[in-house]
């Protein structure tokens, strides 16, 4: 090894960022050459002088005036992140993607059979438009309910695959 | 066990982040105790002005918390958190105001009234010693002698080669030694 390469090389390997081999080569170019010896003590010395910069300490009260500093900035009180959900929205929202699935399975059932099992007690009623109305608004709100559970289990699983897709291709 | 107690026990630099794009104050608060005293560190040692610092450590935390729904986990937080703390560093330095050298805090009190001075006046000299360098050479300084950063980890922080960094360092170094000969030259190992 060359002294102009070895003293470029010294640097990193004080800070051991050289592999093994460049790493041995450079011990043995230190070894028996005076002048890079010096550079390597020069260095060292050097690092200590830096160690005695001044520090700083962490002024009380730091972290919650970026707290304030950040929910200022950003609009968002800490009332306004704190406002809760719907409890139910929260507590579905909370689930995995199965838990969703089934949850939003069952909903539907109980909702269907609930339906189904108030027709048949209900005394037959046929013939008018009138009575015809509450059973058909009744199944237009089952469809409704399903069609917004599945959605919002759909809408999770496509954004789950794109923010995969983003994360194999995107950057930080 | 508090929420908080149970972030820290659990909670990942990742997995703070991605609770903190959904506001979770708590897992904010924990980041900033976590990385509080690098960010203040490093900026310190940056600009050489405590209350600089101290806005610039805190402008970092409050960019993490914008930009934490976009936070992708391919890089560590910590290179994330580097790199933003980075950039508000060379922002800095473009609209620098005339240099005001802040003075050092007075180091702990020794006896001898003669070596508090004399440790203080080393203090001020390496630290404008460091403000002095040219403003990668500085951030590569900071972020791998101090902060103890990889070549590979300060290279993805400041969008370098590693070949950049370990030049931004020799040429670094180089100038340091230059301008503290005289502490380097009477310093023993």
């Amino acid at each position: 090894m060359r002294c102009s390469r070895a003293k470029r090389l010294l640097q990193a390997g004080l800070d051991h960022e050289l592999d093994d081999l460049v790493r041995e080569e450079l011990a043995a170019h230190i070894d028996s050459c005076k002048a890079c010896a010096g550079g390597l003590l020069l260095l060292r010395r050097l690092g200590s002088v830096l160690d005695e910069a001044p520090q700083i300490d962490v002024p009380a009260g730091f972290s919650l005036s970026v707290l304030d500093r950040a929910t200022d900035r950003d609009g968002r009180s800490a009332e306004f992140t704190l406002q809760p959900a719907p409890r139910m929205l929260t507590w579905f929202r909370s689930l995995g993607l199965m838990g969703r699935m089934v949850t939003a399975a069952i909903l539907a059932i109980a909702v269907v059979g609930g339906v189904e099992a108030s027709r048949a007690v209900m005394p037959v009623v046929t013939g008018t438009p009138s009575t015809a109305l509450p059973e058909s608004s009744a199944e237009l709100e089952v469809n409704q309910l399903e069609r917004a559970m599945f959605d919002l289990v759909a809408n999770e699983t496509n954004g789950r695959s794109g923010r995969e897709q983003r994360r194999q291709g995107g950057r930080p | 066990m508090s929420a908080f107690d149970t972030l820290t026990a659990i909670g990942t630099d990742e997995e703070l982040v991605v609770l903190v794009s959904r506001g979770d104050h708590s897992a904010f608060e924990l980041l900033v105790k976590r990385y509080q005293e690098q960010a203040l560190r490093t900026a310190f040692r940056f600009v050489g002005d405590r209350y600089e610092a101290e806005d610039l450590a805190q402008e970092a935390f409050v960019r993490i918390y914008q930009r934490a729904g976009s936070y992708q986990p391919i890089a560590s937080f910590k290179t994330w958190f580097y790199q933003i703390l980075g950039n508000l560093c060379r922002d800095w330095i473009k609209r620098k105001k005339p240099v005001c050298f802040d003075e050092c805090d007075d180091p702990v009190a020794e006896d001898d009234p003669d070596l508090t001075l004399e440790r203080k006046q080393r203090q001020d000299a390496v630290l404008r010693a460091i403000t002095g360098l040219p403003t990668n050479q500085r951030l590569a300084l900071v972020m791998c002698h101090y902060e103890g950063l990889s070549y590979d980890e300060a290279a993805r922080s400041l969008s370098l080669s590693r070949k950049s960094i370990e030049s931004l360092l020799v040429r670094a170094k180089r100038s340091l030694r230059r301008d503290l000969a005289h502490l380097v030259t009477e310093s023993r190992d």
